[in-house]
């Protein structure tokens, strides 16, 4: 995070499109995910990993995912993944060693564990986002609904959605009005958050009375009247495909975890089998 | 759930998930930065309660992750940050200075706890991993603590806000 004045970020992560990926009912992308973050918690795998980091991003190429979108997930988590791979290295070796410096005993197993867990972390994420990426807001609050969560908290996720551009919007508004008026944020840590509080006051105080507007004006809508059903607009309904591609998700765990508990397959970091 | 939670607890959610994204404060002597999160998530919980409080600091935070393209750590900020609220709010229901004290020290607790835990093993970071780790978070729950500030200073210039948590709508009212 660069700089020192507040960060513009893009609360939409939504890429507008057409591809396969953007018409599959957002419920099998959650299965999807779903699936995907138990295989590579299970899995322990260098090779593993690596397909699974080739598969994930084969999914957004064919969704046509800007590169730019997957760079940004790269440099986010690329030092995180970095870090984890050194540190395992250093610290948990095991085996024969390839070389010794000092106290510092390098081994193939620790190398190729560190390596694993290090693109497990970027492998979770690419799947997240292959989801968040290909479904427009709308039709994920819907999705949540129809998997259970009760109608007032899909409305509630749906109106932060909603509310999260507008209040970065004050947040900036009001930091450059104070600064206007000589707020002068220096120094780091307590000290800065300190010199932050009157943004935080002006914009929390701002906020609660967009609440109480928002409030009454759902009220206004006679949300949860008694005896009302609800209706929808754009409903999300399962078509062929997707019950194929529930299917062969499911199956495809199913098989690899069946190959990992029973065959013990992919529980060694570098050796397969 | 009336009318008005859904929307407090909706505009809740939004002051963290901003206040946690695009509020950068440098961390001193490192040049590393982090984010004023637990000062809105301590606001939050105490002034409207453990629910609120649980779902506003465990969404927002997530939200922010899934934004900022931490996407891989989203269900562990959920867990860690949701617990920070919960124990904040239920702590300091009633309770007075000293139970907004022990809120902010319990949640702060339970944040670093299980984010050390959850990287330690799930997310396999092993102790060492999760050690690097714990200096940031101590000193991002350590900033939650001018919350309770705020709290009183919002207070003071908008004293609605007591009437703003459990509030009733005309259902509740036509209920009864």
């Amino acid at each position: 995070m660069p700089g020192d004045g507040p960060v513009a970020i893009n609360a939409d992560l939504y890429v507008p499109g057409r591809s396969w990926a953007h018409r599959l009912d957002p419920r099998v992308k959650l299965l999807f995910v779903a699936c995907f973050i138990v295989l590579v918690l299970v899995y322990d795998n260098l090779f593993f990993m690596l397909s699974a980091l080739v598969l994930v991003h084969l999914l957004h190429f064919s969704a046509r995912v800007p590169a730019a979108r997957l760079r940004f997930v790269w440099k986010t988590l690329l030092p995180v993944a970095l870090l984890m791979a050194l540190l395992w290295t250093l610290f948990y070796p095991r085996g024969e060693a390839l070389a010794v410096f000092w106290i510092v005993e390098i081994t193939l197993h620790a190398l190729a564990q560190g390596a694993a867990l290090g693109l497990r972390i970027l492998v979770m994420a690419f799947a997240v986002f292959a989801w968040l990426y290909t479904t427009d807001q709308a039709a994920l609050v819907r999705s949540l609904v129809k998997v259970g969560i009760p109608y007032e908290w899909g409305l509630v996720l749906a109106l932060a959605l909603r509310y999260i551009p507008t209040f970065q919007g004050s947040y900036m508004l009001i930091s450059e009005a104070q600064a206007a008026r000589g707020l002068e944020l220096r120094g780091a840590g307590f000290a800065r958050v300190r010199r932050m509080m009157p943004i935080f006051v002006a914009m929390i105080v701002t906020s609660l009375r967009a609440s109480e507007q928002l409030g009454r004006a759902i009220e206004a809508r006679a949300l949860g009247a008694p005896g009302v059903r609800r209706s929808v607009l754009h409903d999300i309904r399962f078509r062929p495909a997707d019950y194929a591609a529930s299917l062969l998700l499911a199956a495809g765990t199913a098989l690899l975890l069946y190959l990992n508990f029973a065959l013990g397959i992919g529980e060694h970091p570098i050796a397969l089998g | 759930m009336n009318a008005r939670t859904i929307a407090l607890t909706a505009v809740s959610i939004a002051i963290v998930t901003v206040l946690v994204a695009s509020v950068p404060v440098p961390i001193p002597a490192t040049g590393g930065f982090t984010h004023p999160g637990a000062v809105a998530e301590i606001f939050v919980a105490v002034a409207f309660g453990p629910v609120i409080g649980m779902v506003a600091a465990g969404v927002g935070a997530a939200l922010a992750d899934l934004i900022l393209g931490y996407g891989s750590w989203a269900p562990l900020t959920l867990i860690a940050h949701g617990s920070l609220g919960l124990l904040a709010g239920w702590l300091s229901r009633g309770r007075g200075k000293g139970g907004m004290f022990a809120g902010w020290i319990a949640g702060g607790f339970a944040l670093v706890a299980l984010y050390f835990i959850g990287q330690a093993t799930v997310y396999g970071l092993g102790v060492a991993g999760a050690a690097a780790e714990l200096p940031f978070n101590l000193f991002q729950v350590a900033l939650g603590v001018l919350g309770l500030g705020l709290f009183f200073v919002v207070r003071a210039v908008y004293p609605q806000i007591e009437q703003l948590a459990g509030g009733k709508g005309f259902t509740d009212v036509s209920k009864s």
